[in-house]
């Protein structure tokens, strides 16, 4: 299933309610959402916040072998590649810390597959996690 | 659609998503109470990094005062994340 949803924030609520289309579509538990809602929004936000380019953001849900593939495509002027964001230290003391730079840690920790590619302007990001119910 | 109710003694009954649409919302309504805060996550049904940023600042604030955070009530799927962050060991929660 695909949705095109505009680069800003309030589009995150058109993706909750896609990510429940998709489960329905599939027959796949609502307790999915959960862990679909996370990985897909700081995807997304990691595009609206720090990507350089314009236009739509493509989304694409998919069930292949009993798990769910999230793709997203979004045109950028050059590569913008979240799997090259710093790993995050989740062991370090509060006084330590500092807020933000979570999101990517979420989706490494979700999706067994996280891969980029840029071609042709157009930057995909493919990530795969396993479907628990 | 989260829902911020601030009761008396301290306590902040938080309901509903806590994510990047409403972390602005959040923090700005957060950053205007005084220490010690308890946050009842009873009704907290999803929570993103950018919730967890909020949890953080208010953290940060409120340690910087001398004061203190807590979280109560937490689902097991919104503990989960915080668990993710490594942030179950390092935050009052119970």
């Amino acid at each position: 299933m695909q949705k095109a949803v505009s680069r800003r924030m309030e589009s995150l609520a058109i993706l909750v309610d896609f990510v429940r289309e998709f489960l329905e579509t599939e027959k796949l538990s609502e307790d999915l959402s959960f862990d679909i809602d996370l990985v897909l929004e700081e995807l997304f936000t990691n595009l609206v916040r720090h990507g350089r380019g314009e236009g739509d953001v493509e989304v694409d849900l998919s069930l292949v072998d009993g798990e769910v593939l999230i793709r997203l495509r979004a045109a950028e002027p050059s590569p913008f590649d979240p799997t090259a964001a710093p790993r995050v230290n989740a062991n370090l003391p509060m006084e330590q810390r500092r807020a933000g730079g979570l999101g990517i840690h979420f989706v490494r920790q979700l999706c067994h597959i996280f891969r980029y590619e840029w071609t042709d302007g157009v930057g995909t990001t493919l990530v795969v996690m396993g479907v628990t119910e | 659609m989260l829902e911020l109710r601030v009761e008396d003694s301290g306590v902040v009954k938080v309901q509903g998503r806590l994510d990047a649409a409403e972390s602005d919302r959040a923090l700005a309504t957060l950053e205007k109470l005084p220490g010690p805060l308890t946050l009842e996550c009873s009704q907290l049904e999803y929570i993103s990094s950018a919730g967890i940023s909020v949890i953080m600042q208010t953290w940060k604030r409120l340690n910087s005062q001398g004061s203190s955070l807590r979280l109560v009530g937490l689902t097991p799927r919104v503990r989960n994340v915080f668990g993710f962050a490594g942030l179950d060991k390092v935050l009052d929660i119970q």
